[in-house]
């Protein structure tokens, strides 16, 4: 454990201790990317030097969102300004998660949706939805690790249920 | 669930999966002890189902052709998540916690909505919620109908959208590839029938309908079609659909502003109305 937190107030960092222990300082401008800290801190009200808990996140999470919204702050503004910031933005966004297990970005998901980082978290979620987009039943099942709990029968039915969304032709719009 | 999944955060990851494994473990034995159909492990149904779902993922896949590789992909992230599984007795999408899968379920398109939905039964809860299908249907068909309540929830009400959008698509496709036979087979039968083109002729009844077409037919080359500004209202046995339309080879000509109505008889959806008719868009008035 560091006690980092006796850092002077001038240098403008903000200290969060994860539910590990371990105690991350970050520039306020980073750190006010989370909207849970935005929140806690507030205009006024609790001093910045104060350390705030989030017992919820684990350093491995906190490690890798703080990095995420250090190299976000940087493209952001570039991105605004011209056509080659956008593209690097965008390449950005397309190679971040690349490495990443399915099971590692839920829990990012988990921890961005409690500190509250909003790019963050639409990155996550898009990257999911891509991942099973145009895949067939037993790869997102595969791809989640969910084991199915449907008889035979139930999956053969449900597939027949759902069957407009595969073949997009008249059905029945009158049942469910 | 949320307390316990939030408090076990503190411990390592490996205890944390366990202790979590309990958790989820118990509720998802409470949850299947209310049905008291038998469970049955994925490789009971993984044989004939799998081939199947090959057989639809090849239906829906449009532009990206789909082949059993897909299944191979990322083999090493399958190996992760089938390990999580074993020692959780449920998967880490199941455990996310509802506000959560709710917003996560809001990047989805409609098919991986219903993947979802088929992958067993707690996600079938998850995935058939009504808010998530109600943001879908604004986000790919219409914005309007917010305060619509469908009367067998939204999910319905876009299947039979995407429905009749489709018929509608098809009536535009008929008239490109000029083919009477699939015009007359797709009007209704009976003599209340109407349609208007836009030269101002007004038809009635199913033959002079039918004619109307087949005159259409002979004299025009078949044109081609851009819909813009599609609404659907579908109820249960009538449809109503408005639109833009540009016309032509180069869809400069237009556009026009087209109504068509369809009933719901035998299974299918048959058109009842057609009205098509020359916009006036304000820019385009000469003083």
């Amino acid at each position: 454990m560091s006690t980092e937190e006796d850092t002077v107030q001038e240098k403008k960092t903000i200290s969060l201790k994860t539910s590990d222990d371990e105690v991350f300082e970050l520039e306020e401008n980073v750190a006010m990317e989370f909207g849970t800290v935005k929140a806690f801190f507030g205009d006024d009200g609790v001093p910045r030097d104060m350390m705030m808990p989030i017992p919820n996140v684990h350093s491995k999470e906190l490690t890798r969102i703080i990095d995420f919204c250090t190299k976000h702050l940087d493209l952001k503004p570039k991105a605004e300004l011209d056509e080659a910031g956008k593209k690097e933005l965008r390449k950005f966004y397309k190679e971040y998660m690349k490495e990443d297990t399915t099971e590692r970005i839920m829990e990012l998901i988990l921890a961005a949706d409690y500190l509250n980082v909003n790019d963050f978290l639409d990155l996550l979620n898009q990257t999911v939805a891509d991942r099973i987009s145009n895949k067939s039943v037993e790869y997102v099942r595969k791809l989640f690790g969910i084991e199915s709990d449907y008889t035979p029968e139930e999956e053969e039915a449900l597939r027949e249920q759902y069957a407009w969304a595969f073949e997009g032709v008249d059905e029945d719009p009158a049942e469910d | 669930m949320e307390t316990t999944s939030f408090t076990l955060f503190s411990s390592s990851s490996q205890t944390f999966l366990v202790a979590l494994a309990f958790t989820f473990l118990s509720l998802f034995l409470a949850v299947r002890s209310r049905s008291s159909k038998p469970r049955r492990s994925q490789s009971d149904g993984g044989g004939p189902s799998s081939s199947g779902n090959e057989k639809l993922c090849n239906c829906c896949c449009h532009s990206n052709g789909v082949d059993a590789t897909h299944l191979n992909g990322g083999t090493e992230k399958q190996m992760v998540a089938v390990t999580v599984a074993e020692t959780t007795g449920a998967s880490m999408m199941e455990q996310l916690v509802p506000e959560i899968t709710t917003h996560a379920l809001s990047y989805l398109d409609f098919q991986s909505l219903c993947n979802l939905s088929m992958t067993n039964s707690l996600m079938r809860k998850a995935a058939n919620d009504d808010n998530a299908w109600k943001a879908l249907y604004h986000k790919d068909f219409t914005s309007e109908q917010d305060s619509v309540n469908p009367v067998n929830g939204w999910k319905a009400y876009y299947a039979a959208t995407r429905a009749i959008v489709n018929v509608n698509d098809q009536f535009f496709n008929f008239i490109r590839d000029r083919s009477l036979p699939e015009m007359r087979h797709l009007w209704l039968n009976a003599d209340y029938v109407k349609c208007v083109h836009p030269s101002g002729e007004f038809f009635s009844g199913y033959t002079a309908v039918v004619r109307s077409w087949q005159l259409a037919f002979n004299w025009e080359q078949g044109v081609n079609f851009q819909v813009r500004d599609l609404c659907a209202r579908v109820l249960t046995d009538i449809a109503w659909v408005t639109m833009k339309t540009y016309v032509g080879d180069h869809l400069d000509t237009g556009p026009f502003s087209v109504t068509n109505i369809f009933e719901f008889h035998n299974g299918r959806w048959y058109m009842v109305h057609h009205h098509s008719s020359v916009l006036d868009e304000v820019e385009h008035q000469n003083a």
